[in-house]
């Protein structure tokens, strides 16, 4: 009786099942992950250059300004334009490139989907994808490959909560352990 | 024009493979500007990271988002640092370049490029040419034929996709690339995320993650039967000869870089030696040929796609079928991903199994996969028949046409 909190909270967890829509969501975020660049957040986000710094001149090279020490570059990053790129106007960096300096990919292939829709014939085809759409490749015609989430390895079973495979009951312990509804997000 | 003030510019978005056509292989630049962890007086661009002692924790700006270069306040400085050497020995503006570009190009992107190349940087031509195209440019030349019986399927492996595309008397068959949205970036991630879940928390450490992917993965000529034989052995069954063959090839240690004694990881076999005091190992098993996997079967990772030899069967299908044989006998490898080990065997295997038994087959790679387009384009700029020129505009072309001329001109060719 002593462990009845603990336990009536765990019976709890395991009636709560994850819906076809949140595995989705799961599923999404875990084919997001595959494509991040980092994993961890900008080391120098905290970084600030103190205005009484002294300020070294850009030293002469044959092309372009050479960036400062930490300034023009580490604020690159983030949403705002580094304080050099601003300044620099006609004969800085990249300066000519005015506004294209930076894109996200998601804007280009918008851009990209309205040019398209303007061009003569594109309307009355009816057909107004882009190459780079037309160019991805379909769905597998082989079954898919389940592996079990633990080991790696073949992964016949299927969590009843969250959908995730395993493989036997030592792995599946692991799992609820571990993942099961406490995966990251 | 002479081929020898040619710069052959691979623009990648993991590594920048850059040379003059007079040497003999390109260099290799990260095409990032790092920030370390440790380091917070400076970040490093490209190569400059060859100076920072500690290489953990990495943190990577990249200028390409999704195979397309979009950042160029990044990618600028990378290429300053590229070109540094070939601007000291002589103005930029008595080069001329041919660079890469992804076999689909966005019109901004490829605009953008040319802007900079010539405004910038000011070459005397530029050649803006897709890699995949290069890649069949080699392939032509190293095997002697004639251009206008050149066949091609080239398969471009990279860092953030796969492409496959048939090129035919040194033109793109239209309508024929097939995008697979699974590169080397993809394969580092998933490694990371089994070795941190099984093992050790290695989610920051792409860099490390990344030279252990190299190190360690390797294409398996069969998977399922090293997936059975790794199952059994893992419930302790008996194991026949041949799977504990398989188990043993599979299961190392990867000794972590410790950036005292050694600044890379390395593989160890299994027991081979004690392990040393404050020594991390990382114990590979399945996930060796797990990784690898993904490009011959995306759907390993939920990714709902083909793999790449399902890719290029797919490319070979919208060709003429009484062409189909000239393009199977020329399977042109090229990009960083293509360089695991058995990649070339196991495609040769599953492009086996899906084409008529009458077709020849031939998976072909001239020299490093990586290298592949570089070596193309060092090929282009040499060959005595001065063939780059119709691909080149000049800087005076480009003057009084501007950038239309550009965009027609290279446009013939994606």
């Amino acid at each position: 009786m002593v462990d009845a909190g603990v336990s009536s909270r765990l019976r709890e967890t395991r009636r709560l099942v994850l819906d076809e829509a949140a595995r989705q969501r799961r599923h999404r975020r875990a084919l997001e992950a595959l494509e991040a660049d980092n994993f961890q957040a900008d080391p120098h986000a905290d970084l600030r250059v103190s205005k009484l710094a002294p300020k070294f001149s850009d030293e002469a090279s044959s092309f372009g300004p050479s960036r400062d020490a930490l300034g023009g570059v580490a604020a690159s990053a983030d949403g705002k334009k580094s304080r050099k790129a601003k300044a620099a106007g006609g004969s800085g960096a990249v300066g000519t490139l005015g506004g294209r300096l930076r894109r996200n990919f998601a804007a280009l292939l918008e851009e990209e989907l309205a040019r398209r829709a303007q061009l003569p014939g594109a309307s009355a085809s009816g057909s107004a994808a882009t190459p780079y759409e037309l160019a991805q490749v379909g769905p597998s015609r082989l079954p898919p490959r389940h592996f079990c989430a633990v080991c790696g390895l073949l992964g016949p079973h299927t969590c009843v909560v969250c959908g995730t495979r395993f493989c036997s009951a030592s792995c599946y312990s692991t799992h609820q352990d571990t993942r099961c509804l406490k995966w990251t997000g | 024009m002479s081929g020898k003030d040619t710069l052959i510019v691979d623009l990648g978005a993991g590594y920048v493979k850059i040379g003059s056509a007079s040497e003999s292989e390109p260099r290799q630049v990260i095409n990032s500007v790092t920030k370390a962890k440790h380091v917070k007086t400076r970040v490093f661009v490209g190569n400059e990271l060859d100076e920072c002692k500690d290489l953990s924790g990495l943190y990577y700006q990249l200028p390409f988002q999704k195979g397309y270069l979009l950042n160029w306040e990044l990618q600028k400085q990378v290429l300053d640092h590229c070109l540094k050497p070939y601007a000291d020995k002589r103005p930029l503006s008595e080069w001329q370049v041919i660079v890469t570009e992804p076999c689909i190009n966005f019109s901004p992107v490829a605009e953008a490029l040319d802007e900079v190349l010539f405004e910038e940087y000011g070459f005397k031509a530029v050649a803006r040419l897709p890699a995949a195209f290069l890649a069949a440019q080699r392939d032509q030349r190293q095997r002697g034929v004639l251009p206008a019986d050149h066949a091609c399927l080239v398969l471009d492996c990279g860092y953030s996709f796969s492409h496959a595309a048939a090129y035919r008397r040194g033109r793109l068959v239209p309508g024929s690339v097939r995008r697979v949205n699974v590169g080397g970036k993809v394969l580092t991630n998933y490694l990371k995320e089994a070795i941190s879940y099984r093992q050790l928390m290695v989610m920051d450490e792409t860099h490390v993650m990344n030279q252990c992917k190299e190190d360690a993965c390797f294409v398996s000529e069969n998977f399922d039967a090293d997936l059975a034989a790794m199952s059994r052995a893992a419930q302790r069954s008996p194991l026949d000869s041949e799977a504990q063959e398989r188990c043993q090839k599979l299961c190392c240690e990867y000794v972590l870089p410790d950036y005292a004694q050694h600044r890379r990881g390395f593989v160890r076999q299994l027991g081979s030696q004690k392990q040393q005091q404050q020594e991390q190992t990382l114990r590979l098993g399945i996930e060796r040929v797990a990784t690898p996997e993904l490009l011959f079967r995306p759907s390993d990772a939920g990714i709902p796609e083909m793999g790449v030899a399902e890719a290029l069967c797919d490319t070979l299908s919208g060709l003429p079928p009484h062409e189909q044989p000239l393009y199977t006998d020329a399977v042109v490898l090229a990009g960083g991903s293509c360089r695991f080990a058995g990649f070339a065997n196991r495609l040769e295997t599953e492009l086996r199994a899906s084409l008529p038994d009458d077709f020849p087959l031939g998976v072909r790679c001239h020299g490093d996969p990586a290298a592949q387009a570089w070596l193309g384009g060092r090929d282009l700029a040499l060959s005595p028949d001065g063939a780059l020129e119709c691909y080149a505009v000049s800087r005076k072309d480009y003057r009084d046409h501007g950038a239309a001329l550009c965009s027609e001109r290279f446009a013939q060719f994606t």
